[in-house]
């Protein structure tokens, strides 16, 4: 019975998502192939505003129902499972939280600490950077541009700005989820982390361990294993695998450039587990993380770009070399070269940045806040920038 | 993760909260002007945090900070300067030394922007055929104005028959507005591209004439189209610009008579420097709204771009009919179309565009221009 009522629960979730997330690009498919036979409908658009958040609230409810339909939890207090849906840090991009590790939190009568303030404070500067001052500008002065009117520049450049938009994307994602843990923990709560140092990935599996690691799990709990993950045979394995990709590409949003970015990426880590299973070992090494970063990059330009006409458009914008260069391309690729070393030591950085923050006198840390705050605000684009993911 | 056993304790909510709030503080006393900027622009009242009197302590804050600012602004430029000495130096490698010889002048003339500026072909003599500059445009070696004084265009780019702007691959189109404009310049972009006419893509959201403490169109205006040898300039904005401006420290209610003359005389600013630089101004009005304050708004500053653009060489194009599906007067978020298929024009908030809207904008700029078909040697 409990298992009915789960599986009712998971179809309405989803059902809504689909009705507030697709119903207009539904709309047009339908109304284009009635007229193909011939029916001329014109359905009618609705004016549907969608609901903040409805995305990432409705992946936590379905692990949310999972749990409960499975047995694993016994269901939390209204009020408690409703703060666990709409906990305002994540609700609107996410991390991904699991009923056991954020629901948990929320359910503890133990008097609620303040955990880790300095790495909090740390995660927010870190926020700041990535965002307001670096992403922001990658943004204005190598993506917008580029994306926007590919044929005016040539290949170097573009080549360049395919990179731009890898970084750009990283950087601020990667630092609204630092801004959202670090929120979180000062409210008391630790969150899971969501990225860690994915372009460092040796391979692309490894590297869907270190992106949107909330997503990326997700998908492998409620989508790929109940396809039937790897239980049923490699081959087996290999579709679902492709599956899972795919449906995350059109969780992205129903537009055909999303499901080719999630199938290139489900037909890459297929190439890597055909690889390894003639070589007999893991694909791994430097040459490895270059090819795994350009993959994700080549991926990317499907991603951001306005249609996937125009994404195969700036790719082949690839092999022009005529005109001269506008743009300082030797000092792009040489920030990319900084942005991989800073990656690569950006651990051991934190960890001292953070152990120094831990030994400063209270007075002198404002002071040092704020000049750092008033640095970055001043490097950054003037205006209120907004987070990719909110779109989605 | 290592984590440090330090790290690990539990800190104190005071003293956090402190750190915080002190941070805070001192932040908004080092840019309180910003918050007072943010606040005009976005809920059109004043907040009040500036104080007149220049040298109190209070403002101590905002002249450290404008201090920090020109010392970053510096840096800046000769990382710019660097930037393009690199730029120029990467030209060098890949297209022989020949590049020296044409880049050098420019970078003399030109300052910093020069290499940037000058790396695309141009010329200022109309009648060079528009088939050889197609050709000049695709071959490996790219042709320079040997001298900058030259490249100044002389005249207007010249009318059709029918009124529309005639455009050659020596035009370069700016392209002015807010959010709104934001959305149909790439395609415009793309457009003229095709036909090797370049752009420059000036939009940024939020911006507008009511407020130039906070952006500053005409001064904006005033540099790009020297630097970038505009000749073509196009204007879309009005979303952010229905509310009360300040005014010599008071507020000026929207569309009183001070009000329309104060915006006026800023369209006014614009087109006639632009004029001034034989530059041919299109204005678009804004189309119909779904919210009512800003609906009925539009249609005074539409009356404004319209007269402020009559002198035959600027022009105004009104936005309403073509996103109204016949109806100029009221708003439509979906519209049908001739063989009876409804597509959805506007985003949710009542004033953006979709896809669809976006590209029937950039069909109704780009139809005021006769467009060269050039033939791109592969």
């Amino acid at each position: 019975m409990r298992r009915v009522f789960a599986a009712i629960g998971i179809i309405g979730s989803v059902l809504n998502l689909a009705v507030f997330k697709y119903f207009d690009f539904f709309r047009e498919t339908i109304q284009n192939a009635a007229s193909a036979v011939d029916l001329n409908w014109a359905l009618p658009a609705l004016d549907i505003l969608l609901p903040v958040g409805i995305s990432f609230y409705t992946f936590q409810s379905i692990a949310y129902i999972v749990a409960v339909g499975r047995g694993e939890r016994a269901p939390g207090t209204p009020l408690d499972t409703a703060l666990y849906l709409a906990f305002f840090p994540t609700l609107l991009a996410g991390p991904i939280c699991r009923p056991d590790v954020l629901l948990a939190q929320i359910e503890s009568k133990e008097k609620r600490q303040l955990l880790q303030a300095d790495r909090a404070i740390w995660l927010i500067l870190s926020a700041l950077v990535k965002k307001v001052w670096l992403a922001s500008w990658l943004a204005d002065a190598w993506v917008k541009p580029l994306f926007a009117n590919p044929d005016a520049y040539q290949g170097l450049e573009l080549l360049v700005g395919m990179y731009a938009f890898a970084v750009q994307i990283y950087l601020d994602f990667s630092g609204y989820s630092d801004l959202v843990i670090g929120m979180a923990l000062l409210l008391g709560y630790q969150l899971p982390a969501n990225f860690n140092y994915p372009y460092l990935a040796q391979n692309l599996r490894e590297f869907w361990r270190r992106w949107h690691i909330s997503l990326s799990t997700w998908i492998r709990d409620y989508v790929y294993i109940p396809l039937g993950g790897s239980r049923k045979g490699w081959w087996m394995a290999q579709g679902n695998l492709l599956s899972a990709m795919v449906i995350s590409g059109i969780w992205h949003g129903a537009s055909l450039k999303y499901i080719i970015w999630g199938a290139m990426h489900g037909f890459g880590v297929i190439a890597q587990n055909i690889i390894e299973k003639f070589r007999g070992k893991p694909v791994r090494g430097v040459l490895a993380t270059v090819i795994t970063f350009h993959l994700v990059c080549v991926a990317w330009v499907f991603f951001r770009a306005d249609g996937w006409h125009e994404a195969v458009n700036y790719l082949s914008g690839f092999g022009r070399f005529d005109g001269p260069l506008q743009l300082n391309v030797v000092g792009g690729l040489a920030l990319l070269v900084v942005f991989f070393v800073a990656s690569y030591f950006s651990q051991n950085f934190s960890e001292r940045a953070l152990a120094w923050l831990n030994t400063m006198p209270l007075l002198l840390k404002p002071l040092v806040l704020a000049t750092v705050v008033l640095v970055i605000t001043l490097l950054g684009p003037s205006g209120v920038p907004a987070f990719l993911y909110y779109s989605y | 993760m290592t984590k440090k056993p330090s790290a690990q304790k539990n800190s104190s909510p005071l003293a956090t909260l402190s750190v915080l709030a002190a941070t805070l503080a001192l932040v908004i006393w080092l840019r309180h002007d910003a918050l007072d900027t943010y606040w005009l622009q976005t809920k059109h009242s004043e907040l009040g945090l500036s104080e007149l009197s220049e040298d109190s302590p209070w403002e101590g804050g905002v002249r450290f900070t404008n201090a920090l600012s020109e010392a970053l602004t510096t840096q800046e430029s000769q990382l710019d300067e660097l930037g393009s000495r690199m730029t120029l130096a990467a030209n060098i490698v890949l297209n022989g030394p020949e590049f020296l010889e044409r880049g050098r002048s420019a970078i003399a003339a030109d300052g910093k922007h020069g290499a940037a500026d000058n790396a695309r072909p141009f010329s200022s003599s109309v009648e060079v055929s528009r088939l050889k500059l197609g050709q000049a445009l695709t071959s490996a070696a790219p042709t320079f104005a040997p001298d900058n004084s030259m490249t100044e265009r002389a005249e207007l780019p010249p009318l059709t028959g029918d009124g529309r702007i005639v455009l050659t691959p020596q035009d370069k189109v700016l392209l002015v507005g807010d959010s709104m404009m934001q959305g149909v310049a790439p395609h415009v972009a793309r457009a003229l591209q095709k036909a090797n006419i370049s752009t420059v893509d000036l939009s940024r959201q939020s911006t507008g004439l009511a407020y130039p403490s906070y952006f500053d169109w005409p001064a904006t205006v005033q540099k790009a189209i020297p630097t970038s040898k505009i000749t073509v300039m196009v204007v879309f904005l009005g979303a952010n610009d229905t509310w009360d401006m300040l005014l010599g420290g008071r507020f000026e209610r929207f569309g009183t008579e001070k009000w329309q003359s104060v915006y006026a005389s800023r369209i006014d600013s614009m087109v006639k420097y632009a004029e001034s630089q034989h530059v041919r101004v299109i204005w678009l009005g804004a189309p119909n709204m779904g919210r009512e304050k800003i609906n009925s708004g539009v249609k005074v500053l539409n009356q404004l771009y319209a007269t402020g653009t009559n002198d035959g060489v600027a022009r105004y194009v009104s936005t309403r009919e073509i996103l109204g599906g016949g109806d100029s007067d009221i708003y439509q978020k979906h519209i049908t179309k001739d063989d009876g298929k409804i597509v959805t024009v506007r985003t949710d908030d009542g004033i953006h565009f979709t896809r669809d809207g976006q590209v029937m904008l950039s069909n109704l700029i780009l139809r005021q221009f006769e467009i060269p078909t050039v033939h791109k040697s592969s």
